[in-house]
């Protein structure tokens, strides 16, 4: 299998390196055409004339300056209210699965629900593909529907004066993908989860249902809205529902621990994009999209103004995307979170949330510009981002390579692509973040499934050394070919989706012509390395070698075998089978439960998806337009939708043969690293991480991969000591301070006050009466001396 | 009034009172004596010294007859509050009430002067005395062979309660004393006039002692057939003039002949005379009243005699070892003893 | 012109002096001076009453001294009713001063400080 494999990667690369070639010996005439049709032609200014191909330059030339921007005025258009049934309905869902939920109603209702709901939402999605997409991509003016009132506050005449920020819709390219993807995807996720969740229909089916539905509503909020504050609203909408459902399991400390934790990190980006909003909002007086990306446009680069507070809302909106996507020094969040349920990870933690952070780069990619910050600060902030990115791709990758948990290492994968994903926006080709964004959303759902429904089977197990051989274990077939597919987009694998879209990415940073973004490229070109290598170490762990099979220790499985026992089970292969299996039961053998007809629909469908992703790249040829990037195009984001043909030269030769060329072979060579260590060799790959774990110098390589580079323990360190010391503090004032001396004072002062006064008590007539006449000859001497004299004796 | 000299006489006669507490040798109790009583004329001294003279009198003897009496009073007040024999201590305290009483009668007030000594001397002493001696029968174990207990002899807390006493007599003599013209000390004309008429529509009341006493005043004048006093239209005996400084009555003879007798200032009936009327016509209510305090007296006497006597009855019965009378309550529902 | 002088009286009620008006305020003051020093002084509780009776004298004698002073009978009269209430009183603490020796055998006041417990 692996020689067959070379030859078919070598026969590709053949084949690709004379088609995908336009060579210097293209004529510069064709080369200006193709310019022309394929990047700006969809640039044309309202007023009608083709834009010169001196923008064509520009753009594809261009990292921090990119020229004059023309954003096309959003159309008001009410005919399309019927949007807001894609919000309706899932918050219609949620209201009847949280009624299900508060009255305890078992059975499969919620799920029912949520998917009918969901669907609809994917019918409304594609529907307004069909009817509106067209118009988009004609008059590039996105489309704004109202509709509902929420704040609208005008206190005086001048325009920073009044406030507004309705529930409306602002339909342009970006947004219309993330809608079409997202309510796919939630739709494919949920029938899924409706069989996943099904050993807890008698407790918290509901709530899950409940909570899924109102993230996709918050998700559609995050996406659809027109205003920063209706993008905040989802953005704190999806930040709780991911609460929610990573505690889903309540009953454990881990998954409320990391529920807490995943909170309280998105909240640290939550400040990032609050006060963003804020400073948006002084300096430009709206927070609505449109009027936002007409002021930006309509200053030049020498009449920025506004000083520290513009500067600030780039950074303070990268902070942001570090707090939801993971990434920089928030991303510990994201591995926790996979103590929810699995298709929580694939729905919230690899497909949607965390993309949620792509999507607000995309979206406030006209402040990243020089129209907005001026020159020098937009390239500061630019390469800011590509930074972020490129590092936290690394650290993720470097971090995959020593976790023992397959949940994890997917986990670890997400943080790495998100990582390209922000370094695509930062290098500047926001069709290579938003392509691989939607490329990502398909094999990363289809990976994670995968491993909830081994997860499902195993009973729980998630540590894949204790599995072995599932390619051959019946009923699992089908998944662990799906995960090889996934696997294989994970890496890169020539010609998938992933590859073509990443590829992009990784080809603007090599080419450019900043030194640093060739750097963040050749950095992006090893983690793709590293990431086949533990993209296979996984598969051919789990996948390959001898069927071993130790179950984890989760209960649902009993429950959730013995519930379906009328389930057409093909790991017994036949009645008889079954009832002398399930006699067997009581003897202590371990029967995995094979995946169910709705798992592997949804799998299969995925699996699917995942390969029709790469389409846009396959018929960009044919059709003279990458689908993606028309949509990337037609958003605020065009500036930067870079040229997936026009690009300058990799190492002095031709950059798309190169970089191809690059790209393989250390996809090749991860893939081969992994094959000998984890297939055909496993007790080298053992020995080789025993031999590095004795050895003091080179002991820090595989101990540090598998405790993510001890940065939690550092957090806890430099987060905890502190809170430490100031409990410690607090606390000795409480016992010492306030116990001591000002409770006890008060306790006591009483019975000093008491004691004063004691003697007076003596039980003896005399005494009291003296001490009345004492009173008296006072009040006596008083009046004589002091009232009756008139205050002078 | 001098207030440096005055406090200073209070000081020394605080001090005479204090050295007097203890028991003392004779000559130095002599020798206080006579402190203390210079203390007392030198306070009187210091008050009366810039007293208002009226200007009819001279020099008016019966002022040293009061300073006499004062002493004698202080005297007898001072060995009363110091003297360890309660006994002699009583017996000093009729000594005050005599003078007292003369005092009372120097200020015109027969009635209570005799009356003081009836009450007081007559018969709220002689019960403490009586009191006093019942108290004493048994042999106190605190004797010791002393004349008198220790509890009479050590005085309690004396310095505290003789700075109380000063301050009182200072701020009350400053109240009374030392204010200018604060108290009316001589009788205004309008205050004559107004006791004339009082006494005068006192007398209203008496018309046989009117008609007794102005008939013998005629008499003298020649005029002896007096038969009855004339009544003004609504009734009255005695007319006042508008003035207020005279009035006069008129007899009328058996014949109809008319004497008007004038009644100068001086005219009034005697002190018991007066008192006996105004008790009974002016403050009815509160004669009544003293007697009911008086009957509530009787009442208490007779209640706690009464308790004594069942708890005397019953000592001397469980001495003899014979069963007890007082069980709560049967003497009240007249149970057989 | 007949004028009656007097009935029977006395001294006629005239104005009095001022000088022995005051000498005999003094001599009060004094009195209720000592009496109060006697009250706080004497642990013999007959003798503590007996000085409150003294204080008594000493109210009465102003009275009185004020009653000339103002030359009305209304001095006098409050004496009356000093007296009988000075009498009232005398007689009820007697007894119960009686009782209490009867209980502790001792005219000490100081006896009786339990009570304040």
């Amino acid at each position: 299998m692996s020689t067959v494999a070379i030859i078919a990667l070598a026969s590709a690369f053949v084949t690709h390196a004379t088609a995908h070639t336009p060579t210097a010996s293209m004529e510069p005439a064709l080369l200006t055409t193709l310019a022309l049709a394929l990047g700006d032609g969809a640039i044309a200014a309202a007023d009608g004339h083709a834009v010169d191909a001196a923008h064509a330059v520009h753009s594809t030339s261009g990292y921090a300056d990119v020229g004059p921007l023309h954003f096309v005025k959003a159309v008001a258009n009410t005919d399309f209210a019927w949007l807001k049934w894609m919000l309706l309905a899932p918050l219609v869902s949620v209201i009847l699965c949280g009624a299900m939920a508060m009255f305890k109603v078992k059975g499969r209702l919620p799920a029912l629900f949520t998917v009918a709901a969901f669907g609809l939402s994917t019918a409304m999605a594609i529907a307004l593909y069909f009817q509106f997409g067209p118009t988009l991509f004609a008059t590039h003016a996105p489309l704004t529907v109202p509709f509902m009132d929420w704040l609208s506050l005008t206190w005086g005449p001048g325009p920073f004066q009044s406030f507004t920020a309705n529930l409306g819709f602002y339909i342009d390219g970006i947004s219309m993908l993330w809608m079409l993807f997202v309510t796919v995807l939630a739709t494919l996720i949920a029938l899924y989860a409706s069989e996943y969740m099904e050993s807890d229909l008698k407790a918290g089916y509901a709530r899950f249902f409940f909570a899924v539905s109102l993230f996709v509503t918050s998700m559609l909020i995050l996406v659809m809205s027109d205003n920063l504050v209706g993008l905040y609203l989802g953005w704190e909408g999806v930040g709780l529902c991911s609460y929610m459902l990573i505690g889903y399991y309540a009953t454990q400390p881990g998954a409320t621990a990391a529920a807490k934790k995943a909170f309280i990190m998105n909240r640290i980006g939550d400040l990032g994009l609050a006060l963003a909003i804020f400073l948006i909002w002084t300096n430009y007086g709206t927070v609505q999209y449109d009027s936002l990306f007409q002021a930006i446009a309509g200053s030049t680069s020498e009449a920025v103004q506004g000083g520290w507070s513009k500067a600030a809302i780039p950074f303070l909106l990268l902070l942001a995307v570090c707090g939801k996507s993971a990434q920089g020094p928030l991303f510990t969040w994201l591995p926790d979170a996979m103590w929810g349920p699995t298709p929580v990870s694939a729905l919230i933690h690899a497909a949607t949330m965390v993309t949620a952070g792509i999507y607000l780069l995309a979206r406030m990619a006209p402040f990243y510009t020089v129209q907005a910050i001026g020159p020098e600060w937009a390239e500061t902030a630019l390469l800011t981002v590509g930074w972020i990115g490129c590092f936290t791709a690394f650290i993720g990758a470097t971090i995959a390579c020593g976790q023992f948990d397959y949940k994890r290492v997917f986990a670890y994968s997400t943080i790495s692509s998100l990582g390209y994903m922000v370094m695509g926006l930062g290098v500047g080709t926001a069709f290579g973040g938003v392509y691989y964004v939607f490329t990502h959303a398909w094999f990363k759902a289809l990976l994670f499934l995968t491993a909830g429904a081994v997860m499902h089977g195993m009973a729980g197990q998630v540590d894949f050394r204790k599995l072995g051989g599932l390619l051959r274990v019946p009923g699992f077939r089908l998944t662990m070919i799906c995960m090889l597919l996934g696997c294989l987009w994970l890496a890169t694998a020539p010609f998938s989706a992933a590859a073509e879209s990443k590829d992009i990415i990784l080809l603007t940073a090599l080419t450019s012509h900043v030194q640093q973004v060739q750097w963040m490229g050749w950095i992006g070109v090893l983690t793709a390395g590293i990431t086949a290598y533990y993209a296979f170490r996984v598969w051919f762990r789990l996948a390959l070698g001898p069927v071993k099979i130790e179950p984890g220790a989760d209960q649902h499985a009993d429950h959730g075998h013995d519930d379906h026992a009328g389930h057409a089970d093909h790991a017994h292969g036949g009645a008889d089978a079954h009832a002398g299996h399930s006699a067997a039961h009581g003897s202590g053998t371990f029967h995995p439960h094979a995946p169910g007809f709705r798992i592997s629909l949804v799998l299969t469908l995925l699996a699917i998806g995942s390969v029709l992703a790469g389409l846009p790249s396959y018929l960009a040829h044919s059709q003279g337009f990458n689908w993606i990037q028309r949509f990337v195009q037609n958003s605020s984001a065009w500036m930067r939708a870079g040229n997936s043909e026009e690009h300058g030269q990799i190492l002095g030769r031709d950059a798309h043969s190169t970089l191809f060329i690059i790209a393989t072979s250390v996809v090749v060579a991860g893939f081969l690293l992994a094959w000998i260590l984890h297939a055909k060799n496993r007790a080298l790959g053992d020995r080789l991480r025993a031999f590095m774990l004795n050895t003091t110098g080179l002991k820090w390589i595989p101990l540090g991969s598998e405790h993510g580079w001890y940065v939690d323990q550092f957090y806890n360190a430099i987060i905890g000591i502190p809170a430490w010391l100031g409990a410690q503090l607090l606390a000795f004032t409480d016992r010492f301070v306030i116990d001591g001396v000002i409770v006890a004072a008060i306790g006591r002062f009483p019975g000093f006050i008491a004691r004063v006064f004691q003697p007076l008590y003596t039980g003896t007539v005399q005494s009291y009466a003296l001490t009345m006449a004492g009173g008296i000859g006072l009040i006596v001497a008083w009046v004589v001396w002091v009232w009756l004299s008139g205050g002078a004796s | 009034m001098n207030a440096n000299l005055f406090y200073a006489a209070a000081a020394l006669g605080a001090v005479v009172l204090y050295l007097m507490m203890e028991p003392r040798p004779a000559a130095f109790r002599a020798a206080l004596t006579v402190c203390g009583l210079a203390a007392v004329a030198l306070i009187i001294s210091a008050v009366a010294r810039n007293a208002p003279v009226p200007e009819s009198a001279g020099t008016d003897p019966s002022f040293w007859v009061h300073v006499m009496v004062a002493l004698v009073a202080v005297a007898g007040a001072a060995r009363m509050v110091t003297h360890p024999r309660p006994v002699y201590a009583a017996l000093y305290f009729v000594l005050v009430i005599l003078a007292v009483s003369v005092n009372f009668l120097l200020l015109q007030a027969e009635f209570m002067a005799f009356a003081l000594l009836i009450v007081y001397a007559g018969a709220i002493l002689i019960t403490y005395l009586f009191v006093l001696m019942l108290a004493q029968q048994s042999g106190d174990q605190s004797m010791r062979g002393e004349e008198s207990a220790w509890y009479d002899r050590t005085p309690r807390e004396p310095i505290a309660a003789l700075i109380l006493a000063f301050i009182m007599l200072s701020a009350t003599g400053d109240a009374l004393f030392r204010r200018d013209n604060s108290v009316p000390w001589l009788a205004s004309p309008a205050v004559v006039a107004r006791a004339n008429i009082r006494a005068w529509e006192r007398m209203e009341d008496m018309p046989e002692l009117l008609l007794r006493e102005s008939s013998a005043i005629a008499e003298t004048a020649g005029i002896t057939d007096i038969a009855k006093l004339e009544r003004s239209a609504d009734g009255r005996i005695i007319s006042v003039d508008p003035s207020g400084t005279t009035a006069s009555l008129t007899l009328l003879s058996a014949n109809g002949d008319r004497h008007p007798i004038t009644l100068d200032g001086t005219a009034a009936p005697a002190n018991s005379t007066a008192l006996g009327h105004a008790l009974v016509a002016q403050f009815p209510v509160s004669l009544e009243l003293a007697g009911v305090i008086l009957l509530m007296a009787l009442f208490g006497a007779v209640v706690l005699a009464r308790r004594q006597m069942a708890m005397a009855e019953d000592e001397r019965r469980a001495a003899a070892g014979l069963p007890r009378i007082d069980d709560g309550g049967s003497l009240s529902r007249g149970g057989a003893a | 012109m007949i004028t009656l002088a007097s009935m029977g009286s006395v001294a006629p009620m005239t104005p009095a002096m001022p000088a022995n008006i005051q000498v005999t305020l003094a001599l009060a003051i004094i009195l209720f001076a000592i009496g109060l020093v006697g009250f706080l002084t004497r642990r013999n509780m007959i003798l503590m009453f007996l000085s409150t009776e003294l204080m008594f004298q000493a109210a009465a004698l102003a009275f009185v001294a004020f009653g000339r002073m103002w030359m009305d009978l209304s001095g006098q009269l409050m004496v009356i009713f000093i007296l009988t209430v000075a009498a009232a009183e005398a007689a009820l603490a007697l007894g119960l001063v009686v009782l209490l020796y009867r209980r502790k055998e001792t005219l000490s006041s100081e006896a009786w400080a339990e009570l304040k417990e």
